[in-house]
């Protein structure tokens, strides 16, 4: 009997400890709202007009919320949102502590870390170029690994399957590839008639080098009983170069488009060097130029949220193409 | 079923094939191989490893080609792979990333036939009894699941001449002797010419209508032996053990 009743509360002990974990991430915003609060802004840089800060944490306090009840009514939700309550939790703190020392005490170089008021006020006042910025760069980033990713494959290809190609092209690639983004800008401004389609060659280039070798390297190590069987089926080579070695070395091709759109971001920087007229690598070069910080880190966190959502997408793409790998691979 | 009637017929004349090891030694695969095997047989190919029988199956394929000689389907060369003589590996090679009804469905894809046999794709699933499986990835199935699929794929070509190359050898006995029995009852519906390569004595007498033994050093044809036994066959006969006994006696080699 009395195990029984023991049994119950520890239960709802339980639950109730769940609950009250759920909301850890909207009681992180609350305590950073009134740490604000309570201490004095040194407003060691631009005046703020505004308490950015508190406004943005409200706003993510109520997401969170609103997440915390979802994960509480959906259990499909909540089994992907509880587990990370923990990590969104310290991370909400971790940008109390970052608030408090940057806004609040003068213990770290004002120029070199600005507070987030200043960084969120950069984006508020700034936002129209900012916008035009994301555009241009993400207009030049997709177009550059367009091209490179389908030079990058068919190339790989190419140098995979036919050993003449392999012969004459892959040494060369071998020699330039390596060779960094910032050597090749008078190269690519000499060849190309716009200086567009120079910023795209350099981060094409970036995209391609890595998917070039990956591709061959993928091909070249199918097991060469899949083309035996394809060819007593009936198909001829291009059947089987489109329908055996792509899909067979399609894991090889993925890992060189994941490192490709990694590098390819790397080099936009580089390419936005070139002439373009608007761009987040061009922004941040500016603002670099004028010591102004807070635009330099609104703009390099735009940077990261772009590159945050192409992996997304890769991982998605990876999902559904290579979901029959299923879990052989745990990257 | 094999569109014309009487073919199938395979001619071996004097086949040799030497390999170049890493070494730069020549290594004799085939010696003057000739053998003739007519439309609608079943033939097996009985040794010891290492005389030769995988290399023959693939020089028939048309994956390799001869050192000398030539080989015939009906009269003429065989002169490259195509899907008129089908071969099923050791080693089931699906395409991982294909479902079982794509895997099958390989073969008319690739000839551009698909749109009129689309129907066939089930029929040859159902006929190596996977029926229900067909949407399943070749890494959820079973070694002996895998063979039955490279069967299928290989079969809804429809080959004129069928070579089998060991490919029970990696199933459980129950296995086998359930695929012997479908091996059987699709040659005795199709009619193909049969060539396959197996180590086992009794599957060998179970199944074919003449066996092959074959040698190593020289890799050549020991014998041939017809074999009549009335079918269905049985194994606990008289007829079924005096026969085994004779292969054996024609497998006795010097070591």
């Amino acid at each position: 009997m009395e195990e029984s009743t023991k049994a119950l509360k520890n239960r709802s002990a339980k639950n109730v400890r769940k609950k009250i974990s759920i909301l850890m991430p909207v009681i992180m915003t609350l305590f950073a709202i009134i740490c604000d609060y309570a201490f004095e802004d040194l407003n060691r840089l631009k005046k703020i007009e505004h308490p950015y800060f508190i406004y943005f944490m409200a706003i993510v306090g109520v997401g969170f919320g609103i997440s915390g009840v979802a994960s509480l009514l959906f259990s499909g939700y909540g089994e992907k949102y509880i587990p990370k309550i923990k990590f969104y939790s310290v991370m909400l703190l971790a940008a109390n502590a970052a608030n408090l020392i940057t806004a609040k005490t003068d213990w770290l170089p004002v120029i070199y870390f600005p507070s987030w008021d200043n960084i969120l006020q950069t984006y508020i006042q700034y936002s129209e170029i900012l916008t035009e910025c994301v555009v241009a760069s993400s207009k030049l980033y997709l177009f550059g690994i367009l091209y490179g990713g389908i030079a990058g494959i068919v190339l790989g290809t190419a140098i995979g399957w036919s050993k003449r190609a392999n012969y004459w092209i892959f040494p060369i690639i071998r020699f330039i590839g390596p060779i960094p983004t910032s050597v090749w800008v008078p190269f690519a401004i000499f060849v190309f008639p716009t200086l567009g389609g120079a910023s795209e060659f350099i981060i094409g280039l970036s995209m391609a080098f890595p998917i070039v070798v990956l591709t061959s390297s993928g091909i070249q190590n199918i097991p060469k009983g899949y083309f035996e069987a394809g060819s007593i089926l009936g198909a001829d080579t291009l059947y089987q170069i489109i329908h055996i070695a792509l899909p067979a070395a399609l894991p090889q091709i993925f890992v060189g488009v994941f490192n490709g759109v990694t590098m390819a971001f790397m080099s936009l920087m580089v390419a936005e060097l070139i002439g373009v007229q608007a761009g987040i690598g061009w922004y941040i070069n500016w603002q670099q130029k004028v010591m102004s910080f807070p635009d330099v880190y609104a703009a390099l966190i735009l940077l990261a949220f772009m590159c945050f959502i192409v992996m997304k997408v890769l991982f998605g793409f990876r999902k559904k193409f290579l979901g029959w790998q299923e879990g052989a691979i745990r990257w | 079923m094999v569109e014309e009637k009487n073919c199938g017929k395979i001619e071996i004349k004097n086949i040799s094939k030497q390999f170049i090891s890493k070494d730069d030694e020549s290594v004799e695969a085939l010696n003057h191989v000739n053998i003739q095997f007519e439309a609608g047989e079943f033939v097996t190919l009985i040794g010891p490893s290492g005389c030769g029988k995988t290399t023959l199956l693939r020089l028939l394929s048309g994956l390799e080609t001869p050192t000398s000689g030539e080989l015939c389907l009906d009269g003429n060369p065989i002169s490259g792979a195509g899907h008129e003589i089908g071969l099923v590996f050791q080693e089931p090679q699906l395409f991982g990333w294909k479902s079982v009804e794509k895997n099958v469905a390989f073969g008319l894809k690739a000839r551009g036939i698909y749109k009129e046999r689309r129907a066939d794709v089930q029929k040859y699933i159902d006929m190596v009894g996977l029926s229900g499986f067909e949407k399943s990835y070749p890494h959820h199935l079973s070694g002996g699941m895998a063979q039955r699929v490279s069967l299928a794929r290989t079969l809804i070509n429809h080959p004129k001449v069928l070579l089998l190359d060991e490919p029970f050898g990696a199933l459980d006995s129950f296995t086998r002797t359930a695929m012997q029995k479908k091996i059987l009852d699709i040659w005795e519906e199709q009619r193909m010419t049969v060539i396959m390569v197996t180590h086992d004595v009794d599957e060998a007498i179970i199944l074919s209508s003449k066996i092959v033994v074959m040698t190593p050093r020289p890799a050549r044809i020991k014998d041939v032996m017809a074999n009549h036994l009335p079918r269905p066959r049985n194994r606990d006969t008289a007829e079924f053990i005096e026969m085994r006994k004779r292969v054996f006696k024609q497998l006795e080699f010097e070591f």
